[in-house]
């Protein structure tokens, strides 16, 4: 319990910090807010009219507490650029980041766990080369770029797979998942690669340990003594990278939402820095906080579960 | 014998996964998609200031007169118009078919709601200060409205293609509506806007023939690029360098944008203070390498502040007014006191390749004449405050976008204008553009125009480099597209040939 309460106060402490540097950093950053959003064609008039909506008259430290006060009551505030509530433009784009990322990691998984066996088994013989060499390219594509070639081979040539026009799954369920399908290919592929090298650095540590000797001096097969004994022991530091991977997922979207026009967090991001949308940044930045911390705390968890010998400190 | 059943099915899955997708273009000729680079400013159109925006919003919103493809005016809402001889009396006789998308009937009396907000005669919304000189609005009948202007004008009539708004509807920033040819559907934001035709549509003539169109918001032009040939938009706004790419299997269109693109020189900092360094480099810049380097070679040479495509007011004596000649421009660098050279600085938007690698083009025909140049690159609401607001910096390379109305291009160098960022002062300039503002004879305000782009030129007042080309990649079954200097898709007047 008092694990729990230590927890949340210094995620507290994180949030809140976090909102504050944005706030401050915002504040001295040049660009006046209405003219970024009318650009240089705007005329005076314009862009008092919507100067008179942003309440900007008001000084910066009185603005930040009333705000903390709104978050406090649930309230979010309204958007500059698109004069909607906040807190709607955040639920809309993150069922698409949120599905992305569960797409990427599903995926990630799917091609690590099989990739990095296969390489465990071949780590004796010839082909263990080549497949690491394949692995560490995976690493080294940076996401944009594979997104870039996925598109040229699967919607240039082949058109068997959109690159615009994500469609929400309740709309069109077939149509969501190929929509989705490339975009999360192009972060898993990268994101599988270091999961795999991990695999592998990690098992072959355990393999030097002391109980697989024993292992195999009482007789078990080295099928057993690979996939019961040591993989459960090699996943440990694996999990704290799949925990990273899904820091990198989120960052890896905004990109990736961007080269595949996904209206997801990734863009709104983008959007509302260029467009200087103080509001909706300031809640951007709340919710990502709040998922890494929430990321962390179960990756903390879960290393428990797999290791009862750990204690949370 | 588990590990090759596994295999089986796999492989039957994928094979099933593929042919499930893999279908042929599905030809929907009620559709058309296209793409725009950026979120629209705003959805209201007495708020919206972007072009691109008002490229897509003008087929929702009508206004008593509309800018046809080579810029003229021609009644919409209004089926006639008499002027009186002064030019201060406007009476619009509005057509009774009109329609607005939530079903009223346009009359008057919604005629004279939109002017009399827009003159802020009720006090409660800023005016524009395009419309400060109505004096009074008044309907004479349900279909017939008379404006009286404060002093006679004849650039008045085009700031008349502004929307008429329904009389108190107030969604317009969330869910516009209008009486144009199609009606608005939905915005996603960062993803698409949704129009659909609008069968009450009072224009026989324009009636779309095309029921849906989709407009997407691309912000990376290799995706939007990449959609065009995979047949996911029909008709893509591309750069000059792609279209070029693209020629084989799309139709282009090609023209001037009525942009002037140049290096805009503080006329208020040293050097750019002294009139002979501003000619200098005049003379120095190499327009052709910026337009073929930077525009693919679709781009028009400028040596002023006016696009040659608005014909009818721009003055062709100033065509390759400044001749490039490296030897008098070193030789006025002497005069000016800087025979031993000097630096400078270019402040450009980074979000805008395309003047980034402009600046970079400058930079290196200046150091032939000894010139160091600084380029910063600044992100583009920095530059917004920076130099177009608080005037701060040397010298810049940016894109001021067409206006229909000459006044709206050149009153930028007025002494007085707000935006006059360029720090341009010149008394005989600013008379000329009062006196042409004023005039109510045509081949008058001509002349004044062009003597007003002269006097830039003479002056010097900045480099003008190009008006670049806004190219489209479309269907080649895609007929009636035609590019709008005032700015607009006109998704009515296009057809698929069957």
């Amino acid at each position: 319990m008092r694990y729990f309460s230590k927890k949340l106060l210094g995620a507290l402490i994180t949030l809140f910090f976090a909102s504050i540097i944005t706030f401050y950093i915002f504040n001295i950053l040049p660009g006046d807010p209405a003219q970024v959003i009318l650009g240089i064609d705007a005329s005076e008039e314009q862009l008092m009219q919507l100067r008179d909506t942003m309440n900007l008259d008001s000084s910066a430290v009185y603005r930040y507490i009333s705000w903390v006060g709104d978050i406090v009551s649930g309230d979010l505030g309204i958007s500059y650029k698109y004069q909607t509530q906040v807190s709607t433009l955040i639920a809309d784009s993150i069922k698409v980041t949120l599905q992305l990322s569960v797409f990427s990691l599903i995926l990630t998984l799917l091609i690590a766990i099989p990739f990095g066996l296969l390489l465990v088994s071949k780590r004796k013989k010839k082909s263990f080369i080549p497949l690491s060499i394949l692995s560490q390219l995976g690493m080294s594509i940076p996401s944009f770029c594979l997104a870039i070639f996925l598109i040229a081979i699967f919607t240039v040539k082949l058109r068997i797979l959109p690159s615009i026009g994500y469609v929400s799954f309740f709309d069109n369920p077939w149509l969501n998942i190929k929509s989705l399908l490339l975009p999360s290919l192009s972060i898993a592929i990268g994101a599988s690669s270091i999961v795999v090298r991990y695999l592998n650095t990690s098992v072959q540590q355990q393999l030097k340990k002391d109980y697989v000797r024993t292992a195999y001096s009482i007789g078990l097969s080295e099928r057993v003594v690979l996939y019961h004994q040591v993989l459960r022991n090699a996943l440990i530091p694996v999990i704290t990278i799949v925990g990273l991977i899904i820091a990198d997922i989120l960052g890896g979207s905004i990109i990736v939402e961007n080269v595949f026009s996904l209206p997801g967090i990734g863009k709104l991001i983008t959007s509302s820095i260029t467009s200087r949308d103080l509001p909706l940044i300031q809640a951007l930045v709340l919710y990502l906080s709040l998922i890494v911390v929430c990321v962390n705390f179960l990756i903390d968890i879960l290393y428990k579960v797999i290791d009862p010998r750990i204690r949370i400190k | 014998m588990r590990r090759k059943l596994f295999i089986c099915l796999l492989l039957i899955v994928s094979l099933v996964f593929f042919i499930g997708c893999k279908k042929e273009r599905a030809v929907d000729n009620d559709i058309i998609r296209i793409n725009i680079a950026s979120e629209p400013d705003s959805l209201d159109p007495w708020l919206s200031a972007a072009v691109d925006t008002k490229a897509i919003f003008n087929n929702v919103f009508e206004g008593l007169m509309k800018f046809d493809s080579t810029g003229n005016l021609y009644p919409a809402i209004a089926k006639n118009l008499i002027v009186n001889k002064k030019q201060d009396v406007f009476t619009f006789e509005i057509r009774d078919n009109i329609y607005f998308h939530n079903g009223d009937h346009l009359t008057s009396d919604d005629v004279l709601y939109t002017y009399e907000n827009l003159a802020n005669m009720s006090g409660d919304i800023a005016a524009s200060a395009r419309y400060s000189s109505i004096k009074s609005v008044k309907a004479i009948d349900k279909y017939t409205v008379e404006i009286l202007l404060d002093h006679p004008s004849s650039a008045f009539l085009s700031t008349t293609t502004i929307a008429v708004l329904p009389r108190g509807y107030e969604n317009q920033a969330t869910k516009p509506i209008g009486c144009g040819p199609y009606k608005f559907v939905e915005y996603k934001p960062s993803q698409k806007i949704v129009l659909e035709r609008f069968e009450d549509y009072y224009n026989k003539d324009n009636f779309p023939k095309i029921k849906t169109a989709e407009v997407y918001i691309i912000s990376d032009e290799a995706s939007a690029v990449s959609a065009l040939k995979s047949y996911q938009l029909d008709l893509a706004l591309v750069s000059s360098e792609n279209a070029a790419l693209l020629e084989d299997e799309f139709k282009i269109d090609s023209s001037p944008m009525n942009m002037v693109v140049l290096w805009a020189l503080n006329n208020d900092v040293p050097p750019f203070d002294n009139e002979k360094v501003r000619l200098a480099f005049n003379l120095m810049v190499n327009r052709d390498d910026i337009i073929n380097g930077v525009f693919g070679g679709y781009a028009t040479k400028l040596h002023t502040n006016f696009s040659p495509i608005m014909s009818h007011y721009y003055n062709e004596e100033l065509d390759g007014y400044f001749e490039r000649n490296l030897e008098k421009a070193k030789q006025l660098l002497k005069e000016a006191g800087y025979e031993n050279g000097l630096e400078i600085d270019i402040t450009v938007p980074s979000n805008y390749y395309q003047h980034v690698n402009s600046a970079q083009i400058i930079a290196s025909e200046a150091a032939k004449l000894n010139v160091k140049v600084n380029i910063i690159n600044v992100e583009w609401g920095t530059w917004l405050e920076k130099v177009y607001t608080n005037r701060d910096y040397q010298s810049t390379v940016i894109g001021l976008a067409g206006k229909i109305d000459p006044n709206d291009i050149l009153s930028r160098y007025e002494t007085s204008y707000k935006r006059n960022f360029i720090n341009y002062s010149n008394i005989e300039y600013d008379r000329v553009i009062a006196a042409a503002a004023k005039s109510i004879d045509d081949s008058e305000r001509v002349e004044l125009y062009k003597k007003a782009q002269r006097i830039l030129s003479e002056t010097s007042a900045s480099v003008w480099l190009c008006d670049p080309n806004n190219t489209t990649a479309m269907r080649k079954d895609l007929v009636g597209y035609k590019y709008y200097p005032a700015g607009l898709i006109d998704f009515a007047a296009m057809s698929y040939e069957k």
